[in-house]
């Protein structure tokens, strides 16, 4: 559970689980707690808000609890983190291989030569060309896709067991979105990390990850296997974030997306039940009274009294 | 459906300190009455650019822009305003196209002319506000006090203040949850229907664009590569780029597409102010031909109102 101060709870009662070489993907709109949910993996939740409550084991460690000092050694080491804005990860006035030389020693003793080539390593490693002449450049010098890249390559340089990416890609076009994704992918299964991939994009979800967790206002609302939940999302929202989604495969006889009604819902005024009744099309009384629980269905966990068939 | 607007040979150019840009190279379309027009790029092809030389935010360095057979392109001034109001703009961004210090009631109300007293100015506002779905109590609140989709419904009430008869639309639903981007791009639909406005509808998100509009154009680096109706775009992509757009939208198909399965198409987007000789294309193409670096192609009809520029489809190889 994650509380703002002012007793605004953010994530509330989340459990999940990811297995080396796996990618589980935590999709939902803005404001439903997917983001802090990641800050609270490494420890970097921002002031005013505190975890309460709660366990995080990384390989079989637990680190809620743990000191700033231990937890900044975990951090970078055994988990690291992508973001969305490539340059809020970079100094722009350090050059990429400063950069890189400084994540590498920071976590184990090199020899500056030994860094150097290391340095050069993880950026062939994230596949940019050049890589001995890319070091010297500051990170003005690189487009937004070759940018992310190098924070790619700042996230490995300690072969991190588990990588936190918060929309790596939204900030990109298409075609570079894709390479990046791309990347991840082939440097997951060299290296057999497990990646928690945040996004707000099903298109992404479909196409990379395994698991998939849906979050609604700061809860989990539905985890299932990435090919059941697309067949048979069983929660009324992930069917409907789906029927909102222009991308279907399908020739198009109508110009109407299916539409969520309202709006999502202010953390500090959840209402009573499920947060999701004023908004679902299949509510009925029991739902805006009770908080439905989690369960399990076959193989989905759905919180929901009236899950779909 | 006869041609609202007619764009001919348009080039837009941006001066800076290292020289000229061309954002716009030469590009030629058509918009019907009641018509949604896609413009589908990546950054830097001059989709806005485009956009707003045919509003005249940008002053055309060459070509014309014809509105109802009217070139606005050769008017300036006092000329150009009995046209501007019909043709509109909604932003991507509904916060910064609002002024935070005014209440909805004035942003809605500003555009309409004069000629209406206040009190059926008023009266126009709260109909507008009805008409894209928001409360008419939401008269006296101010920008921030909305989300970002009511603010965006208010941006297209000030739009539809004026009844245009062409708004342009830039990423109008880019800054949106997805379910907020499906009640928006309904309701643009429906405004259409019920007033035969026609769209210019500019977005990076080919998904989007298939959905909402009739016929839709790629723009790569300045130029159209391709036009044809949304679905054929989508399901019978001719050019080379435009198939590789598509082929790097995430699906929503895990059966189908997985990233490890994917063509991606390798390379950065090539610099706008340095383009590449002959098709622009040709640095990126997965079927560059020696003659692509060195040719322009032009846009040629390959099937009824499906239009490529793209060696490929001109016959002949003459290498």
């Amino acid at each position: 559970m994650v509380r703002f101060t002012g007793g605004v709870t953010a994530v509330n009662g989340l459990a999940f689980s990811v297995a080396k070489g796996e990618t589980l993907a935590i999709v939902g709109e803005s404001g439903c707690g997917k983001t802090v949910t990641a800050l609270s993996l490494l420890g970097l939740l921002p002031p005013g808000a505190s975890s309460v409550g709660g366990s995080i084991v990384l390989e079989g460690r637990e680190l809620v609890g743990l000191s700033q000092r231990e937890l900044r050694h975990i951090r970078g080491q055994r988990i690291a983190m992508v973001f969305q804005d490539p340059m809020s990860a970079l100094n722009p006035v350090q050059t990429v291989g400063v950069q890189l030389v400084e994540a590498i020693r920071a976590h184990r003793t090199f020899s500056r030569a030994e860094a150097w080539q290391r340095a050069e390593d993880l950026l062939a490693l994230v596949r940019i060309p050049e890589p001995r002449l890319r070091l010297r450049d500051y990170p003005h010098r690189l487009s937004g896709g070759m940018r992310q890249r190098v924070v790619i390559a700042l996230a490995l340089a300690s072969d991190p067991a588990v990588l936190v990416a918060d929309e790596p890609t939204t900030a990109l076009d298409v075609t570079i979105q894709a390479q990046i994704l791309r990347l991840l992918s082939d440097i997951q299964r060299e290296m057999s990390m497990a990646i928690v991939l945040i996004t707000h994009d099903l298109g992404v979800v479909a196409e990379t990850a395994h698991r998939v967790m849906v979050m609604y206002a700061g809860r989990k609302v539905e985890l299932q296997g990435v090919y059941g939940i697309f067949d048979r999302p069983r929660h009324p929202y992930t069917k409907g974030l789906m029927g909102a989604t222009p991308r279907s495969e399908h020739a198009r006889d109508s110009r109407r997306l299916e539409e969520i009604p309202g709006i999502v819902p202010s953390l500090a005024s959840l209402p009573p039940g499920c947060a999701f009744a004023p908004r679902c099309a299949i509510a009925e009384a029991d739902c805006r009274t009770v908080t439905p629980q989690l369960r399990d269905i076959q193989q989905a966990a759905v919180a929901c009294h009236h899950p779909l068939p | 459906m006869t041609d609202l607007l007619e764009v001919e040979n348009l080039r837009v150019s941006y001066r800076t300190s290292r020289g000229s840009i061309q954002a716009v190279h030469d590009v030629s379309f058509h918009i019907r009455a009641g018509e949604t027009f896609g413009l589908v790029g990546e950054s830097g092809c001059g989709k806005s650019s485009l956009g707003r030389a045919v509003i005249r935010l940008l002053d055309p360095e060459s070509g014309s822009i014809r509105l109802n057979g009217v070139d606005l392109a050769s008017l300036s001034g006092r000329r150009l305003k009995p046209y501007r109001a019909l043709v509109q703009m909604v932003f991507q961004d509904p916060f910064s196209s609002l002024d935070p210090r005014h209440h909805i009631g004035r942003l809605i109300g500003e555009p309409i002319s004069v000629g209406h007293d206040q009190r059926g100015k008023a009266e126009r506002v709260r109909e507008l506000l009805v008409i894209v779905g928001l409360r008419p109590e939401l008269i006296d609140r101010l920008p921030h006090e909305l989300s970002g989709g009511q603010r965006q419904r208010v941006a297209i009430a000030r739009a539809l203040a004026v009844s245009p008869e062409l708004v342009i639309c830039d990423e109008p639903v880019s800054a949106l949850d997805v379910s907020l981007q499906a009640q928006i791009l309904n309701l643009l639909a429906d405004l259409q229907r019920a007033k035969n406005i026609a769209y210019l509808f500019i977005s990076h998100d080919l998904g989007v664009v298939r959905y909402i509009a009739h016929r839709a154009a790629v723009m790569y680096l300045g130029e159209l590569v391709e036009v044809a109706t949304g679905d054929e775009l989508w399901l019978k992509a001719a050019h080379p780029y435009t198939q590789a757009l598509i082929e790097a939208v995430p699906h929503l198909d895990p059966h189908n597409h997985r990233i490890s399965d994917k063509h991606i198409l390798a390379g950065d987007l090539a610099n706008p102010a340095r383009p590449p000789s002959g098709c622009r294309f040709h640095t990126r193409c997965p079927h560059v031909m020696p003659r692509c670096s060195v040719e322009h192609p032009e846009l040629r009809e390959v099937a009824p109102e499906h239009f490529v520029a793209c060696h490929l489809y001109t016959g002949g190889n003459s290498q």
